[in-house]
């Protein structure tokens, strides 16, 4: 459904380092910062993907560039069998765009003006707009928002607004840019759960950006990781586990240090405290544990897995970015 | 079409959100009517010899309050300049519209919205003004029809003439400088400060072929009598004349810009 090749976009900003205040103000000089370098990737119908990497990576410039609005250097995209930015006008009507840090809503209106004119924009019949509309204020619950203004609703209302803005003329593809951007965990929660069930009742394709893992974690299957414009991972969320996951099982114990076999590491040791690691390379869980109850008195097992996020932070890590 | 009527519809119930604005701008508006008209009364007194009857200066000065958010030139549309300014223009990018379009229909709607509510009691209360200060009600029924006919292209023409700013704006994103050049160049030259009749003959002649003195003038002065017949004929030719160029430069132009175009942030 969506396939993208070697795309490259380049922006320049100004760079005003080490001229004084007249040669600023008489001329200017750019530098080029290399936003996207040889993107590539297919998204299959259907499937939702989160798309992440820290600040300036260049993911919203790529979610820019799918939507139609910005043009690339070079590179192609096809979706849906259209370039987005060549046949914009046609190739908008089936796609549905969220940026979590604008509004599309007309701030001194009731939600519902706005909904009125997108469906005008989109020339969805009457009929249809009544039945979509009527699902999405039931799955979204926003039967007691569309009537007010959207200055006066808060951040997590007026974002559910949003998304059902975006799905009023049934896309079969959606960018979510930022979705969950400044929300508190309720509204998180239920706006993740919306998510899901609309990909899993419409077979709607999606692409979402964030830097909150637990929408990651709650969402995709896939990831697509970028930094410094170039995509350092594409793949299953659970092969990245598997390959930065270390299980770790620290046992607190009480009494004197036994002497210490392969695998097991102390880590802290405090008046008749200490606590011991288990290195599950070199030693079976199980055996450990045994030894050690043999050995001291046992306190406490704790067990714990990477979340996603301290994967992310160690990826960010690895490749630099 | 029906795109168009939605964006009235909005930008009509968009304007009357603000009730007292509107009742404000009526009071306004009236004020700078009588200050004008007395202005003019004391140049009249003093013996001017142009090409307009102090009663048609009346009925300028009227109709031109009246229908001021129509017309004005300097009367950028703020949501469609701070969208180019936040960047939320790309969500109208996402949109299966051309963004001329859209924001041409945004800002004709957003005119219609700030006048409906103002022109009618203007209109209405200069009528009832007795004597040579009242608004004077004296047209064919073919100059009517012209009247109509030079309104319609009068906004047509403004708002395209707009348009070239906004899309001038995409490239400097400050609408500072270019707003502040325009709006004492274009509402001199448009007649929107002096009718265009009293300024000097040889800048009259120049201005005939300038596309400024078909944005608010010619409705007005076919109102108010002052240009009749063949002349009404020419003037209707060319603000479409006008409209035309404006139009089809502005799309050429936007499409250019469009294609360069780069949205930060996000």
């Amino acid at each position: 459904m969506i396939e993208v090749n070697n795309l490259c976009k380049n922006y320049y900003v100004s760079n005003d380092k080490g001229k004084n205040f007249i040669q600023k103000m008489l001329y200017k000089e750019l530098k080029k910062v290399q936003a996207l370098d040889n993107i590539g990737f297919t998204i299959n119908s259907g499937e939702m993907v989160g798309y992440i990497g820290p600040n300036g990576a260049g993911k919203s410039t790529t979610i820019k560039i799918l939507s139609g609005i910005l043009t690339p250097d070079s590179g192609t995209c096809r979706i849906n069998g259209m370039i987005p930015w060549k046949e914009r006008e046609k190739y908008v009507k089936n796609i549905g765009v969220v940026f979590g840090q604008r509004s599309q809503l007309w701030w001194d209106l009731p939600v519902i003006e706005s909904f009125d004119l997108l469906r005008a924009i989109y020339k969805v019949p009457q009929s249809e707009y009544k039945k979509t509309l009527f699902l999405l204020t039931d799955m979204l619950d926003l039967d007691a928002l569309i009537n007010i203004p959207t200055r006066q609703l808060s951040l997590g209302q007026r974002m559910r607004c949003e998304i059902a803005a975006s799905l009023l003329h049934k896309p079969d593809l959606l960018f979510l840019d930022e979705p969950t951007i400044g929300l508190d965990a309720v509204s998180k929660k239920s706006i993740r759960q919306f998510i899901r069930e609309i990909n899993h009742e419409s077979r709607l394709t999606l692409l979402l950006t964030t830097h909150d893992m637990q929408d990651i974690e709650a969402l995709t299957d896939r990831i697509i990781f970028i930094g410094k414009g170039k995509i350092l991972f594409d793949g299953e969320r659970e092969l990245l586990r598997k390959k930065y996951n270390k299980k770790e099982v620290k046992v607190r114990c009480a009494g004197t240090v036994p002497e210490l076999i392969r695998g097991l590491e102390l880590i802290d040791f405090e008046d008749n405290n200490f606590s011991i690691r288990i290195n599950s390379e070199c030693i079976e869980e199980q055996e450990a544990i045994k030894y050690l109850l043999d050995q001291v008195h046992i306190v406490d097992i704790t067990s714990s897995e990477l979340s996603t996020e301290d994967i992310v932070v160690q990826m960010y890590k690895e490749y630099e970015v | 079409m029906r795109t168009f009527l939605a964006y009235v519809k909005i930008g009509i119930s968009n304007q009357i959100r603000y009730k007292i604005a509107s009742y404000a701008g009526i009071a306004v508006q009236f004020c700078w009517a009588v200050m004008n008209i007395l202005l003019y009364r004391a140049f009249y007194l003093s013996g001017t010899n142009s090409d307009m009857t102090f009663s048609q200066v009346v009925s300028y000065m009227w109709l031109q309050q009246a229908f001021h958010s129509l017309f004005a030139t300097w009367s950028l549309d703020g949501t469609i300049l701070n969208s180019i300014m936040s960047g939320s223009v790309s969500y109208e990018l996402c949109r299966p519209i051309k963004l001329y379009q859209s924001w041409y229909f945004q800002s004709v709607a957003k005119r219609i919205g700030k006048t409906l509510p103002k022109c009618f009691p203007i209109l209405v209360i200069a009528s009832l003004i007795p004597g040579e200060y009242g608004l004077k009600w004296e047209m064919e029924w073919y100059t009517v029809i012209a009247f109509l006919l030079a309104m319609l292209l009068s906004l047509a023409l403004v708002s395209s003439f707009c348009m070239l700013i906004y899309i001038v704006v995409i490239h400097t994103i400050s609408p500072l400088g270019i707003k502040m050049i325009m709006s004492s160049l274009v509402d001199f030259m448009s007649g929107a400060v002096i009718p265009l009749v009293f300024f000097p003959e040889w800048m009259q002649d120049f201005l005939k072929f300038s596309p400024f003195t078909y944005m608010q003038n010619i409705p007005l002065r076919i109102f108010s009598g002052n240009i009749q017949g063949t002349q009404i004929i020419f003037s209707l030719f060319m603000q479409m004349i006008w409209l035309f160029i404006m139009l089809s430069g502005g799309k050429l132009f936007m499409d250019r810009v469009l294609r360069k175009l780069v949205l930060f942030g996000g």
